[in-house]
């Protein structure tokens, strides 16, 4: 059965070209587009990894992080986080708030799709 | 027994025994001429008898006038030397009346004079301490505002000289030996803007009134933004004195600069990629095939080219955007001590005394406190803030047992003002300020608050800069324009008291400077907080008897600057002064072998301690800077001894000893003590 990604991002063009990469590698894609959106879908099915733009509306990627690191039935779900403010800094919050992985936009495919297949090779 | 007798009687007894003395050999010259008078020649006996009497009385005069030299001139010679020194000194010690034993009661009546007048100076000098108490509190507490303003703050008289500077100013000049009393500011500032500036405010009509000013440091390394006022003119006075205040502007120059030349680079990155992207897009609405394919190609090595100039323009953003709002450094132990004052929040681990982190401390405990405030919000208690160093920064964290703080609170209550700063500034401005994020960590039943910084160090204890002992001298501003050195009286002159220590006494054989050590002298002030004091490396072995006089070794100088970089130095921290030491010829003729291949020269005018010394108490008495210290009651501590620094600090206590007593003797100009030296110019050779 192939491995699933939720892919929660509010822009469209680049929600577009996250779909297409990442389903180019053989896993199922769900996309949504707020905080709580992803919050409702990962109650309802089952994902093994999140890919998760910090800045969204309703609830910011750092609370969605939260939630799911406080969730036990997604103690398994890795999170990647994305971020056009992609310091040390940044990246020091989104793993302390529980994400696997974070990398700043803007990104290159490689590093995109190599680091989805890694974190769900480790799932 | 003789010595009891009253010194008239005595002298009576002296004469009636010269006149007794002188009859005798006017009667023993005549009888030995009546024991060989022939009564046909009578001739020879008169010759003989008054041969015999002129010799006699010629070795009685002798011995009269040695009898007198030493019983009576010397001691009155010794005696006005004792007294000047009482009368011009707070020499304490009593005055030796054995000294003059046959002057009668000269000896005991000088002592008792002398007693009396150490008596009454102890009790003025009691009284006028009590009654300065007040006066000294009242200046501590304006030099302790002054030291610690944030701008650097520096006073010049009339003729641009240095009369006042706080710490904050020796911050800004990095600790140079050219910020001090009476020196010329122009060799610290650019001459060109402060005259301009001192121009534009003489020509005013309102005194008041201040002109903003920007100037570089004298070799140009700092840009400094600064304030000139004039002081308001003394009765008479043409040109006042003035103050500077001066903050350096270098870094925020050097980051709006390196910011503008980035971002301009990064447009300019931009704008290709961009320009080639619309091109190569209308040219794929048309293309069909591989032309396609290698047209997508482009688009996407444009595309990456773009993502990479986006990417790096944020990165410079981040590292060069911050610096537009001041940051200060402060202690960690002063933060941790601001977040306990309270005594709501604890101490947690103890923090590193020597680590400083850079930030708007102000604004930083503001957001703490807000911090502290949302954890009890959330049920936290007993809370605890601590510093942990992450190199290059520094993380702050805020922790509490029994919390519940989600990052969504965290989030909402960043976007709130915080109580007690400017109005509409939120945690989130503080944030964005230090290029900051906060969020909230849960550790078993801790919940921790994380606030990182960017920027922190750790201070060297060695090389923070000591306190200065003096850094103003108000009598500077009544000063007259310096002029010829001259006609200047010893007391109104500023001076460099200097000491060498060498690997030998013979400069011209190879002896070499391994210690160079100064203070300066202004307004009769040892300014012992602007010291000159560097070792150096000789570039030759040092003799262990070398070593054994000034235990200065081979491997203390091994990373001591070399000579001709030590003698430049101390050239620029000698400036214009009055050069002085003891024995100077000895340590000058070390310096002006560095004259010619430095092209500088040491033609400052030159005292000396040994000199000076023979002035007042004759060519006759020890001149070693032992003998003169004891002679003027300055004790020179045992482990200060031979040393450069302990010798130039005796050199200059003796020389503001001798000053009053040398303007007594009519030597009170520079030119005076240059004309008196000539007469004993050759004591140097036999003192060392």
């Amino acid at each position: 059965m192939a491995k699933s990604v939720l892919v929660v991002e509010d822009e469209d063009s680049i929600a577009m070209a996250l779909e297409f990469l990442i389903s180019r590698q053989g896993y199922d894609l769900t996309r949504v587009s707020t905080g709580p959106a992803a919050i409702e879908a990962l109650s309802e099915g089952a994902h093994d990894l999140v890919v998760l733009d910090v800045m969204l509306p309703g609830c910011s990627g750092y609370e969605v992080c939260e939630t799911i690191r406080k969730t036990a039935s997604c103690a398994h779900v890795k999170v990647m986080m994305m971020t056009a403010r992609g310091g040390a800094i940044e990246e020091r919050k989104a793993k302390a708030l529980g994400a696997d992985a974070f990398i700043a936009k803007p990104f290159s495919h490689v590093e995109l799709t190599d680091t989805v297949n890694r974190l769900i090779r480790d799932d | 027994m003789w010595q009891r007798w009253r010194l008239r009687f005595r002298i009576f007894l002296f004469f009636a025994l010269i006149a007794c003395a002188g009859a005798l050999a006017i009667g023993g010259g005549l009888w030995l001429g009546f024991t060989r008078l022939e009564p046909d020649n009578p001739l020879p006996a008169f010759v003989i008898a008054g041969l015999v009497a002129v010799f006699a009385m010629t070795g009685l005069v002798i011995w009269i006038w040695l009898l007198f030299d030493e019983n009576v001139a010397k001691p009155l010679e010794n005696l006005s030397t004792d007294l000047r020194a009482r009368t011009h000194t707070d020499l304490e010690s009593s005055i030796d009346a054995e000294k003059a034993r046959y002057l009668g009661d000269i000896g005991p009546a000088a002592s008792a004079v002398a007693d009396t007048l150490i008596e009454q100076r102890s009790a003025l000098v009691e009284a006028v301490a009590r009654e300065t108490q007040a006066i000294a509190q009242q200046n501590a507490r304006l030099e302790q505002v002054l030291r610690d303003m944030p701008d650097g703050v520096i006073l010049c008289t009339a003729a641009h000289r240095i009369a006042l500077y706080n710490a904050r100013s020796g911050e800004i000049f990095a600790g140079s030996e050219l910020l001090g009393l009476d020196r010329p500011i122009f060799d610290l500032l650019a001459e060109a803007p402060l005259r301009h500036a001192y121009a534009r405010l003489q020509g005013q009509s309102d005194p008041g009134r201040a002109v903003d000013l920007l100037c570089t440091t004298a070799q140009g390394a700092r840009m400094l933004a600064g304030r000139m006022r004039l002081l308001p003119a003394e009765h008479g006075e043409e040109a006042p004195a003035y103050m500077l205040a001066l903050s350096d502007i270098t870094r925020s120059l050097e980051s709006s600069a390196a910011m503008n030349r980035r971002l301009r680079d990064r447009l300019h990155d931009l704008r290709r990629p961009a320009a080639n992207l619309g091109a190569v897009v209308a040219a794929l609405d048309l293309a069909e095939g591989t032309g396609a394919g290698a047209l997508r190609q482009a688009i996407s090595a444009e595309v990456e080219t773009l993502g990479q100039v986006v990417s790096d323009l944020m990165a410079d953003h981040d590292r060069l955007g911050r610096d537009w709002w001041p940051m200060s450094d402060i202690a960690v132990s002063d933060l941790t001590a601001a977040m306990v004052a309270d005594g709501e929040i604890r101490p947690g681990a103890r923090p590193d005394p020597s680590l400083v982190l850079r930030c708007d401390s102000f604004a930083i405990v503001a957001f703490l406190r807000g911090a502290a405030d949302l954890l009890r919000q959330h049920g936290g208690q007993d809370l605890h803030f601590a510093v942990q160093a992450e190199p290059p920064g520094a993380l702050l964290i805020l922790s509490a047992s029994g919390a519940s703080l989600p990052v969504s609170a965290v989030e909402t209550w960043l976007e709130t003002a915080l109580p007690g700063v400017e109005t509409g500034f939120t945690a989130q401005d503080v944030l964005d300020r230090h290029g900051s994020e906060c969020w909230p960590e849960t550790r078993g039943a801790q919940t921790r608050l994380c606030l990182p910084l960017r920027e922190a160090g750790h201070t060297d204890p060695a090389a923070s800069p000591a306190t200065r002992a003096e850094f103003y001298d108000f009598s500077l501003l009544d000063s007259d324009a310096p002029g010829a050195h001259d006609a200047r009286t010893l007391a109104d002159l500023s001076y460099v008291v200097f000491d060498t220590e060498t690997t030998g006494l013979l400069p011209n054989q190879g002896d070499e400077i391994v210690q160079i050590a100064a203070m300066r002298i202004v307004k009769q002030r040892l300014l012992t907080g602007e010291a000159f004091d560097t070792l150096v490396n000789p570039g030759r072995s040092i003799p262990k008897l070398a070593t054994s006089v000034h235990g200065i070794s081979e491997e203390m100088v091994a990373d001591a600057p070399e000579v001709p970089n030590a003698v430049k130095r101390f050239h620029a921290y000698c400036g214009d002064a009055v050069l002085i030491a003891h024995n100077a010829p000895f340590d000058i003729a070390f310096l002006r072998r560095q004259e010619a291949p430095l092209g500088i020269s040491f033609d400052n005018p030159v005292l000396d301690t040994v000199l000076l010394s023979a002035i007042l108490y004759g060519r006759t008495a020890e001149h070693s800077l032992d003998a003169l210290t004891q002679r003027l009651g300055i004790e020179i501590p045992a482990e200060d001894r031979h040393t450069a620094l302990g010798d130039a600090r005796a050199t200059g206590q003796a020389f503001l000893r001798m000053v009053p007593m040398l303007d007594e003797a009519g030597v009170g100009t520079l030119g005076q003590t240059i004309q008196e030296f000539r007469k004993h110019r050759s004591l140097l050779k036999s003192v060392t």
